[in-house]
């Protein structure tokens, strides 16, 4: 063994002054493998997904009858013009819009609400979230036309038990322009209140139970151990969740399709459904110019969603710091 | 109230709320056993009434559902198995090889689901019309993949980015190389967050209904399109309907049973992360 | 198997400096601790040796290999991670056979070895159940079998003890140091733990801000630091630094001179002295007086600290001097105390660098 009276060195720079990072063989090596790993998947994304928007962009500025391919040319502008001089195409954006903001809103409160009551320890938690989550995984198709046959305004359900149960008067619903908007945001919050409620859930649970011991020794109780500890604490599954069901209620056509068909009249005329009455009639350089302004309406949200929660994120730092 | 306690009370008003929110479920499951007359009676009932299994012959006989469920199965299947063999691998270079900027990468696949269908199925459409694949089992597949593909890498990436990295670090330095370390290390690791992404990829196409509506007729219609049928113009078949819906809720009612404290946390992982 | 290692640095992304221009030589069979207060550098010096991370700039070598650019599983290193990092979905056994199998070898020959190894751990019967169903103690063995069946050029251990509780990591300690005097591999091990440090190494290499400030054995590294952060670092309680000065080779304390506390040169020193070179006599026959402020038992002896009386500015940055009294002596608090030193293994430091005075 050898024991040697190591230099001691007592100044803490080194030597020589060093050069900032720089990839080396290894390093090199494993991103080569990154990308191989990625590349199988990139590709298929742009071929798959990025290939059809470019086209469908360029498709966009042509006329193109659907029975009439022959007659297809280059139009420029002409489809989006047609498109913001038309009302109904301004009624179904406003449509859509009211229609996201208010679902959300809805299934965000009801969603936390729901959450807040799964979230305990009793028996049988497990197999109440499970059933509880049915309504997320079942078909909007065979919910949607199901939900038609409850709303049915003589033999339905609902009615039956509006007018037997609770002896008020029978509705309408999906039948008149004025409720079938209101009814089918009933039946979009059936269907995704217990995502947004389970999503949150998980996120309170992984809240460390240190924390919630603290608040309780500090008497933070009830309303404002939500409100104080766990809102905050859950803030980034919040706004994500928030997110995708802002895009997913934009997109809607599933549900509008087979309960209203955007009717009665333009009543529910949301913009996936208006953009397939569009193809319906042939005209798919315009159907492609709805679609794109639709593209274009979620990414605006997307990005002015991502960069507002970046940048509390960091003023949040930012004050953690002073 | 009887004696409860606060606590009580609430447990309560959660298995209540629950058993509420799946009525209409039930609904479907008690209809199609009602025989028609019954269903279409102006006063509905939940129980008296003598159970038959008319509806579910009928839907395989007038709407050819045994061909709906295969062309589901082939399509779904297919497509689900393709986007997992495509998404483990991307979504370990992308959370976990120190690919420069993996955070936007991830987000750049991500916001390929926030595409509308409207926009992408057009050029499908054509594309189909083009190569004479339209109505085709394998149109189908390659949407799906397209569909699928991004939301499976995000949901992933949330998963492996919750394992521990030392373990890959132990099998590097007991010589294992990328391949080895993704197969017999990530994989077993990360089977629950496999499971669910199968699932969501899987549940996706299994409800699709757009793309099926644009690109198929009659030969290569998945479910949701062939219940469409049992109530449009020319039928209001309420009880084809619901023994349809039946059929295709229970696979996935019963994955759900199976994995659902996954599910759940795989979402809240996906979006932390 | 050697291991060297040359003017190694690492700066990560974010352009944080971990690492900043380290030599080491690691001889055959030795035991070298790594030991620093956390932030040191000297986790980050242990992966890149093991290859998980990759230096900019310097050179790795083992056993005389340039092993730089080599990936981490073709270096013939073992390494025992602070959280285990066994492979949790396989047996304790597959767990010890998969770096064997790997490497080419029939899965009974990697059993038999595993079973050799585990025969030395005292772990064969867990060899069939998961981590899951292992206890903390048991993992850990898991973890250093799977290390050991490898018979690498050199281990590396990262904190390896730090997860268990008291009695079981002492217990563990010299279980370590055993199977080290036994089969002599290189080892590298990192640990904040100076007890550790102390016990289980032929040397000690203690880093600070990257760093090494002395490598030496753990006698030398306590005795005759080279610098006010290892005094200071080492050592518990705490080294007293004292202001002094130094006139015509010795040290003086309070107008008193310490004639075997020696050192070339005049002029402001710091002198170090550990707590048990404090001794304790009647007031007024020593150095200087003081009084009992407060004591702290630590078992065997008693931990006295004690206020210097009309000696201004004799102690550097704290406000009392750490004497260790024999539990038996009787101490009382507010008892004035005459306080002497043993000069002969007092330390003396450059007060600017903080560098020692002495020559060794």
């Amino acid at each position: 063994m050898t024991v040697t009276h190591g230099e001691a060195r007592l100044s803490s720079t080194a030597r020589r002054p060093s050069r900032p990072h720089r990839a080396g063989a290894v390093a090199r090596r494993q991103r080569l493998v990154a990308y191989m790993l990625l590349a199988p998947a990139v590709l298929v994304l742009v071929v798959l997904a990025a290939y059809p928007l470019v086209f469908s962009g360029v498709l966009s500025f042509k006329v193109d009858p659907l029975y009439n391919p022959d007659v297809a040319h280059f139009i420029g502008w002409r489809n989006y013009e047609d498109l913001f001089d038309n009302k109904r195409f301004w009624k179904s954006v406003r449509l859509t819009l009211t229609w996201a903001a208010v679902v959300v809103t809805i299934q965000m409160v009801l969603g936390f609400f729901i959450a807040v009551l799964l979230d305990r320890q009793m028996r049988g938690a497990g197999l109440l979230r499970a059933l509880f989550i049915i309504p997320v995984f079942v078909s909007p198709i065979a919910m949607g036309l199901t939900w038609r046959f409850i709303f049915e305004p003589v033999s339905g359900l609902a009615n039956w038990i509006l007018n037997t149960g609770f002896g008020l008067e029978k509705l309408s619903w999906l039948s008149h322009k004025d409720s079938a908007l209101t009814t089918l945001m009933i039946v979009d919050c059936w269907q995704w209140t217990p995502f947004v409620a389970l999503i949150l859930l998980a996120g309170m649970q992984s809240i460390s139970p240190e924390i919630t011991e603290a608040a309780r020794l500090d008497r933070v109780r009830g309303f404002t151990y939500y409100t104080r500890i766990v809102i905050p604490l859950i803030r980034p599954v919040i706004m994500v969740v928030i997110l995708i069901r802002l895009v997913d209620s934009i997109r809607i056509f599933d549900l509008n399709w087979v309960m209203t068909e955007g009717g009665p009249g333009s009543a529910t005329l949301m913009a996936s459904v208006y953009d397939y009455t569009i193809f319906k009639q042939g005209h798919l350089g315009l159907m492609a110019a709805y679609g794109f302004l639709i593209l274009i309406l979620i990414n605006i949200i997307v990005v002015a969603f991502l960069n507002s929660l970046y940048r509390t994120e960091k003023a949040a730092r930012i004050a953690e710091l002073n | 109230m009887w004696g409860m306690n606060t606590k009580q009370a609430i447990n309560l008003l959660a298995v209540v709320v629950v058993i509420l929110w799946l009525i209409p479920v039930i609904w479907v499951a008690i209809n199609s056993i009602k025989p028609t007359n019954i269903i279409n009676a102006p006063i509905p009932t939940f129980y008296s009434f003598t159970p038959t299994v008319e509806h579910y012959i009928e839907i395989f006989d007038r709407f050819q559902f045994d061909r709906a469920i295969f062309n589901s199965l082939v399509t779904v299947g297919v497509s689900t198995l393709i986007v997992m063999i495509l998404a483990l691998p991307a979504a370990y270079a992308v959370a976990r090889m120190g690919l420069m900027r993996g955070d936007t990468w991830a987000l750049v696949i991500l916001s390929l689901r926030f595409m509308p269908g409207v926009v992408i199925v057009l050029p499908y459409f054509k594309m189909a019309n083009w190569l004479g694949i339209h109505d085709t089992q394998i149109l189908l597949i390659i949407v799906y993949v397209a569909f699928g593909l991004p939301f499976a890498v995000w949901i992933l990436r949330g998963f492996l980015l919750d394992l521990p990295k030392e373990v890959e670090e132990a099998g590097r330095l007991d010589g294992l190389g990328w391949i080895q370390i993704i197969f017999r290390l990530i994989l077993p690791m990360a089977a629950p967050g496999i499971a669910v992404t199968t699932i969501f990829t899987f549940v996706f196409s299994w409800n699709e209904y757009l793309f099926a509506l644009f690109l198929t007729t009659s030969k290569a219609t998945t479910m949701p399109v062939a219940l469409q049928k049992t109530i449009d113009i020319y039928n209001v078949l309420w009880g084809s309907l619901s023994a349809g819906a039946m059929i295709q809720l229970l696979p996935m009612v019963i994955v759900v049973f199976l994995l659902q404290r996954h599910i759940a946390r795989g979402l809240a992982l996906g979006a932390v992360k | 198997m050697t291991v060297s290692v040359k003017q190694l640095a690492k700066q990560f992304r974010d352009g944080t400096r971990a690492v900043r221009g380290i030599d080491l030589d690691i001889a055959d069979g030795e035991f070298l601790t790594l030991l620093g207060p956390s932030g040191c550098g000297k986790t980050t010096t242990l992966r890149l040796i093991a290859g998980l991370e990759e230096p900019t700039e310097g050179s790795i070598s083992i056993n005389k290999r340039d092993v730089t650019n080599i990936d981490p599983g073709d270096r013939n290193v073992a390494m025992v991670f602070q959280s285990y990092a066994l492979y949790p979905h396989m047996t304790a056994l597959q767990n010890m056979t998969l770096g064997l199998t790997v490497g080419g070898m029939s899965k009974a020959e990697a059993a038999e070895m595993a079973r050799e190894t585990a025969r030395l751990l005292g772990i064969e019967k867990l060899l069939e159940r998961k981590p899951a169903k292992l206890s903390g103690g048991e993992r850990q063995r898991v973890a250093l079998g799977r290390a050991m069946v490898r018979r690498p050029a050199c281990y590396l251990m990262d904190e390896p003890l730090s997860n268990l509780d008291l009695k079981r990591r002492e217990h563990m300690r010299t279980e370590l140091k055993r199977l080290h005097q036994q089969h002599r591999v290189t080892t590298i091990y990192v640990t904040h733990d100076q007890a550790e440090a102390l016990i289980l190494s032929d040397r000690v290499a203690v880093l600070n801000e990257g760093t090494i400030q002395q490598v030496a054995d753990p006698i030398t590294i306590y005795e005759r630091p080279a610098n006010t952060f290892v005094a200071d670092f080492i050592g518990s309680p705490s080294i007293n630094f004292l202001n002094g000065e130094l006139r015509d080779g010795a040290a003086m304390i309070a107008g008193r001179r310490l004639e075997e506390a020696r050192a070339p040169g005049s002029g402001p020193v710091t002198l170090g002295v550990r707590p048990e070179d404090v001794i304790l006599e009647a007031p007024g026959s020593a150095v200087i007086d003081g009084v009992i402020d407060f004591t702290e038992p630590y078992g065997g002896v008693v931990i006295a600290f004690i206020s210097p009386q009309n000696a201004d500015g004799l102690l550097k940055e704290r406000e009392h001097l750490a004497a260790s009294v024999d539990v038996h002596q009787p101490i009382e608090i507010g008892a004035r105390v005459g306080v002497g030193f043993r000069a002969s293994r007092v330390n003396l430091f450059d007060v600017a660098t903080g560098g020692s005075l002495l020559s060794n």
